[in-house]
């Protein structure tokens, strides 16, 4: 049974805190040792947004967000929601997965929920219909019972995600959420997360899934070395950035694109060729395709989020 | 939810947890049931343990011995099992065996079999041998039997204890060892399970969740950690014993030395403390006051706000201080005047 995930916010979170408003990192800075983790990062996420948070491995993702939920202490920076520095209290209403996993591993799962759910200040009788609630949505209903440890890796995933969320939280920070799991389980998880962003939650996720990320993200920052190198929405990302030519010949030789700064030729038939050309004057390079053979495609496409990506962190 | 909430559910849950494992009933089992043993056995064998004084005769005793062998048993908190053995050597037999503790020989002399005698049994043999030498004595004076018999048969004098005796004195020693034992185990036991909880929440990230929803001290005091960090969002830190230190923030980049701050200025030290990676926001008291030392270059600062407001700088005092080491705040007091031992001057 699928429930929608507006209908299930209902009442309000149960932490009493309403306020709607961007989270906003500012100027982050950490260090460890001679390390600087976060080196000025700063960002924001609106609510009602999915925002991907991206970056090679060592970029100080996790640093930003355990910074976010409080359990680091910053350098130097501020992490603000709703235009006032975040306070404790203010926690309550965040949910957060870490990126392992952050469960009693003998617990039983329907327990550790309202567990959690009661550390966010939700009272016993609603922490459980909450989880099980949660747990229904997740399709993992019938491993309420179940100890965490005999479950899959999936299986632990979608019980981390529901301890994020069993307090119904207004921004969620997830830390490699889609980690393990199966095809079904991220288009699942996904979708939930589409439907609390949709319901005005503020959703934060880390994901080296950078399809997934360019799928299900409005906004996307990129992150290197503790700064962010790249950000804004995805569209808009996209658009700016260098447009890749495809084309497809026929009838030509090999010397026509000779001079152009072509990424991949592809022989896809016999006497046809496939160009991919990046940062040339599409004109220029339609009329001499057409000029030495009959073009049979031709594609002005814009660059996927990893090609930004790599653009942005590559070496 | 309020600090007392959130400890009374987290140890709700670890109460709970441990309920549901089975080593937990197991170990708690069998502590009680060593718990009742160390009460129930010594009590049981400090009964048993009164002990029976096997005497046995050769030829004539005199008369009223045997009554007096049996009060000395009891003065000594047993009893006493007389018989008449045939002979010496029927007696020495017997002695050898263990089937006898000691032998009136003809009511003059007492036998022990003196390797391994037991102390109770070479006590009652001292008592009867001093009685059978005063029945001599006695005989000798002319006294008549059955007046020596009467002189034996007299009630003793009491015996007063300036301090009462409890009842079974060994049993109660018992207890206490076996308690102490227990307490121990039961100590060492619950600690086992407490530290293996707590390495189950640090094995895994658990412990980031609940630290998320709950602090680890709340509220504490505040202090230069907790300034800088709070800092906006508490108008003011208000440390029961030390100067007001509020607004505090790092502006450093981590590369440059510290500005304000001098070689032998003094400062005022506090510790910050960290556990793991987890930079905890939990600062101790008061370290000392005291002069920079070392490359003012290790010191990271944190610059006042404004004119009036205290600088600080924290020094990490490990290789690392991402580990579980710590490192010193330094906040250069307002009054640079201040002495080695005077508290620095409190702010506005």
């Amino acid at each position: 049974m699928s429930v929608s995930v507006a209908a299930e916010r209902t009442g309000g979170p149960p932490h009493g805190r309403h306020r709607a408003g961007p989270l906003e990192l500012a100027g982050l800075r950490r260090r460890y040792g001679r390390t600087a983790a976060l080196d000025g990062l700063s960002f924001t996420v609106e609510p009602g947004r999915i925002f991907g948070f991206l970056g090679p491995n060592g970029a100080g993702k996790t640093t930003a967000m355990r910074i976010v939920m409080g359990i680091e202490l910053p350098d130097a920076g501020a992490v603000r929601w709703g235009g006032r520095p975040l306070s404790h209290a203010d926690r309550l209403a965040f949910g957060y997965l870490p990126e392992q996993r952050g469960l009693y591993p003998k617990m039983r799962v329907r327990d550790q929920l309202a567990y959690l759910a009661r550390l966010h200040g939700v009272t016993a009788g609603q922490a459980a219909a909450a989880g099980d609630r949660w747990l229904r949505r997740l399709g993992i209903g019938a491993q309420a019972y179940a100890r965490v440890e005999a479950l899959s890796h999936g299986n632990q995933q979608r019980v981390q995600l529901a301890a994020a969320l069993v307090h119904d939280p207004q921004v969620l920070v997830l830390d490699e959420p889609f980690s393990g799991l199966d095809p079904l389980g991220i288009e699942d998880m996904a979708g939930v997360l589409r439907e609390l962003a949709h319901a005005g939650a503020a959703v934060v996720f880390s994901s080296h899934q950078l399809d997934l990320v360019e799928d299900i993200c409005e906004q996307v920052a990129i992150v290197d070395r503790g700064k962010v190198v790249l950000a804004g929405a995805v569209h808009t990302l996209k658009q700016r950035g260098s447009p890749t030519l495809v084309l497809e010949v026929e009838g030509a030789g090999a010397d026509w694109y000779a001079g152009l700064p072509t990424a991949a030729v592809e022989h896809v038939a016999a006497g046809r060729v496939r160009v991919t050309v990046c940062d040339a004057d599409p004109q220029v390079v339609l009329d001499r395709a057409r000029a030495a053979g009959q073009v049979r495609r031709f594609a002005l496409e814009e660059p996927s989020l990893s090609e930004l990506f790599l653009q942005a962190v590559g070496p | 939810m309020s600090a007392a909430a959130a400890v009374r559910l987290v140890a709700a849950r670890e109460v709970r947890e441990r309920g549901r494992s089975k080593v937990f009933w197991v170990g708690t089992s069998v502590l009680l049931a060593g718990v009742v043993a160390a009460i129930v056995v010594p009590a049981m064998l400090g009964h048993y343990r009164q002990q029976t004084f096997r005497v046995g005769t050769v030829g004539a005793a005199p008369p009223g011995l045997t009554s007096s062998v049996i009060a000395d048993a009891a003065a000594l908190g047993g009893t006493a099992h007389i018989r008449a053995v045939g002979s010496a050597a029927a007696a020495r037999s017997a002695l050898e065996t263990q089937a006898l503790d000691l032998v009136i020989d003809g009511g003059t002399a007492v036998v022990v079999r003196g390797q391994n005698t037991d102390p109770a049994a070479a006590g009652l043999a001292h008592l009867v041998a001093l009685d059978l030498a005063v029945r001599a004595r006695l005989r000798a004076a002319g006294l008549p039997a059955d007046r020596i018999r009467g002189t034996f048969s007299a009630a003793p004098a009491p015996v007063r204890s300036l301090i009462p005796v409890t009842p079974g004195t060994e049993a109660s020693k018992a207890i206490v060892v076996a308690g102490t034992i227990l307490l121990y185990l039961s100590l060492a036991t619950y600690g086992s399970w407490v530290t293996s909880g707590v390495l189950e929440e640090k094995s895994s990230r658990v412990a980031e969740v609940i630290l998320s929803a709950v602090r680890p001290r709340e509220p504490h005091p505040g202090g230069a950690a907790h300034s800088w960090h709070d800092a906006e969002s508490t108008p003011a830190i208000r440390p029961p014993s030390l100067p007001r230190l509020r607004g505090l923030r790092d502006t450093s980049d981590g590369r440059s030395g510290p500005r304000g701050l001098e070689r032998g200025q003094l400062v005022e030290f506090r510790r910050l403390h960290h556990r793991l990676d987890m930079r905890m926001a939990e600062d101790l008291p008061l370290a000392g006051l005291g002069a920079v030392e070392g490359d003012a270059r290790d010191y990271r600062s944190l610059d006042p706000l404004g004119p009036g407001w205290p600088t600080a700088m924290h020094r990490p005092y490990g290789s690392r201080d991402d580990t579980f080491i710590g490192c010193l705040i330094a906040v250069v007091p307002g009054d640079r005047d201040a002495r080695p031992g005077q508290r620095p001057q409190q702010l506005p």
